[in-house]
């Protein structure tokens, strides 16, 4: 799994809605992916990322921003970092925890789980 | 005729012998990526623009999420089976992979996709696979939650294989509860071998949209239809060898050479030529013969389904 998609995801039992992120990370295996740089797609993702789950996972991969995001949006020896961040590092191996509920989601072979129990599915649609 | 649905549960179904089986048959793969193709075609994504966030729901070992690889952009994957899902890791695809039941939603904040597609897996949602599952309820919780992770203004293409006309029902107005504009489209109505139901969504809330065309409904699209089954009768005879025309296969390295080389002439950029490039992508498994006669049915199934449902053609909603 890609920071990116880790950035982008959020606990979905129904009492956490709106506060199911930053998920928590531990990571034991990463892996370093080498895909190119596409200005294009950190230019569009960039209004969408969670800053908070940026700065929290940032430095366990050894990746420095700097400490003024806001300000460097421009700046492509920021954009490239951050390119490299989101989308080249990848966790192989790990574990991701609710910060509302501490539900734990575990990471295998690249793959997180994100299969909930009957009893915590958000049941109360109407019908 | 029985259908996938019918025999078990998805992450039954699709378990490790299984999955391996379906991602490394030629025939499968290349339906999978046609429809794939239609899909994205039907996002209407301007020309040129790449580098967009997709989301593909039932992603498999990725054959769909190739497609979108191809076009330029990024996607993220959610599927309810993790053999298929290993299959997707083995075959090094781009896209992020997660093991989630759509049925329950999706797990991310809202807004994040620019689009969806999703390739053959939604009519799995019309079965009640658990004691606690309520198909309505999911069909629900499905379209509500993708509605959601779904920025304002993109669009969701899901295509899909009804059982009967109340499954399309079902699925339609769940999808129209949720928020969603748009209706379904069907590709060559009147044939029982092309034909293919499209869910077409927008996410847009003032009605400005246009239900794109449907393929192979008017006289001068027949030609196309007619290719079409020429492909579907071609990958029929490669049993017979030796009688079929030398034809460059698609995705091989040659057509990708020369579908860059139209590209270049008409001025597009395109990727440098490398080494990897028409690589393939998988199989890089060959399934043993065991559960051949299944195989088989499966791939009737997906080739040859006859439908019950014949009279909608394009049903057009949500125009209040
Ligand atoms: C025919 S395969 C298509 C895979 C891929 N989209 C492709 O085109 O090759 C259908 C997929 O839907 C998945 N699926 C079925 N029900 C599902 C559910 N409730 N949640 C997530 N995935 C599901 C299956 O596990 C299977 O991988
Ligand atoms: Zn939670």
């Amino acid at each position: 799994m890609k920071i990116l998609t880790y950035n982008m995801m959020s606990c979905s039992k129904k009492q956490c809605v709106g506060k199911g992120h930053p998920l928590k990370l531990d990571c034991t295996e990463s892996q370093t992916l080498t895909q190119d740089f596409q200005l294009e797609f950190i230019k569009n993702m960039i209004p969408r990322l969670d800053w908070d789950g940026i700065r929290a996972v940032a430095p366990m991969f050894n990746i420095n921003l700097g400490d003024n995001i806001e300000g460097q949006l421009e700046n492509e020896e920021f954009l490239k970092n951050l390119f490299k961040l989101v989308v080249n590092t990848k966790i192989i191996k790990g574990k991701l925890t609710c910060p509302s509920c501490n539900r734990e989601y575990f990471i295998e072979n690249g793959i997180p789980n994100m299969l909930l129990r009957e009893d915590e599915i958000y049941q109360d649609i109407k019908e | 005729m029985s259908r996938p649905e019918h025999i078990a549960p998805p992450e039954i179904f699709y378990d490790e012998v299984e999955s391996k089986k379906y991602s490394s048959n030629s025939r499968i793969i290349e339906i999978q990526t046609k429809m794939s193709e239609r899909a994205y075609e039907l996002l209407a994504i301007p020309e040129g623009r790449e580098g967009l966030l997709l989301l593909d729901i039932g992603c498999g070992s990725g054959i769909s999420g190739d497609v979108i690889t191809d076009a330029g952009h990024h996607w993220i994957g959610c599927d309810i089976s993790p053999s298929m899902l290993d299959v997707a890791i083995d075959r090094e695809v781009e896209g992020d992979v997660m093991v989630r039941d759509i049925g329950q939603g999706f797990p991310f904040r809202p807004g994040t996709f620019d689009g969806a597609i999703s390739i053959s897996a939604i009519q799995w949602l019309c079965n009640a696979e658990k004691s606690h599952h309520n198909p309505r309820k999911r069909l629900l919780v499905f379209f509500q939650s993708l509605y959601q992770v779904l920025a304002r203004g993109a669009k969701a293409i899901l295509q899909f294989y009804p059982e009967n006309s109340a499954q399309i029902e079902m699925i339609t107005s769940s999808a129209l509860r949720c928020g969603f504009t748009g209706g379904l489209l069907v590709d060559f109505p009147n044939s029982t071998k092309a034909k293919k139901y499209f869910l077409v969504l927008f996410t847009g809330n003032n009605g400005l949209y246009s239900m794109p065309k449907a393929m192979g409904v008017n006289d001068d699209e027949m030609v196309e239809e007619d290719e079409r089954q020429e492909q579907v009768k071609i990958v029929n005879r490669n049993r017979e060898k030796g009688r079929k025309k030398d034809r460059v296969g698609v995705k091989s390295r040659e057509w990708i050479m020369q579908k860059k080389d139209r590209q270049r002439k008409q001025g597009k950029e395109v990727r440098p030529d490398t080494k990897f490039t028409g690589r393939s992508r998988g199989p890089k498994f060959v399934g043993k013969c065991a559960g051949f006669l299944l195989l088989r049915r499966i791939i009737k199934l997906h080739l040859k389904l006859k439908l019950k449902v014949e009279f909608i053609k394009c049903v057009y909603y949500g125009a209040k």
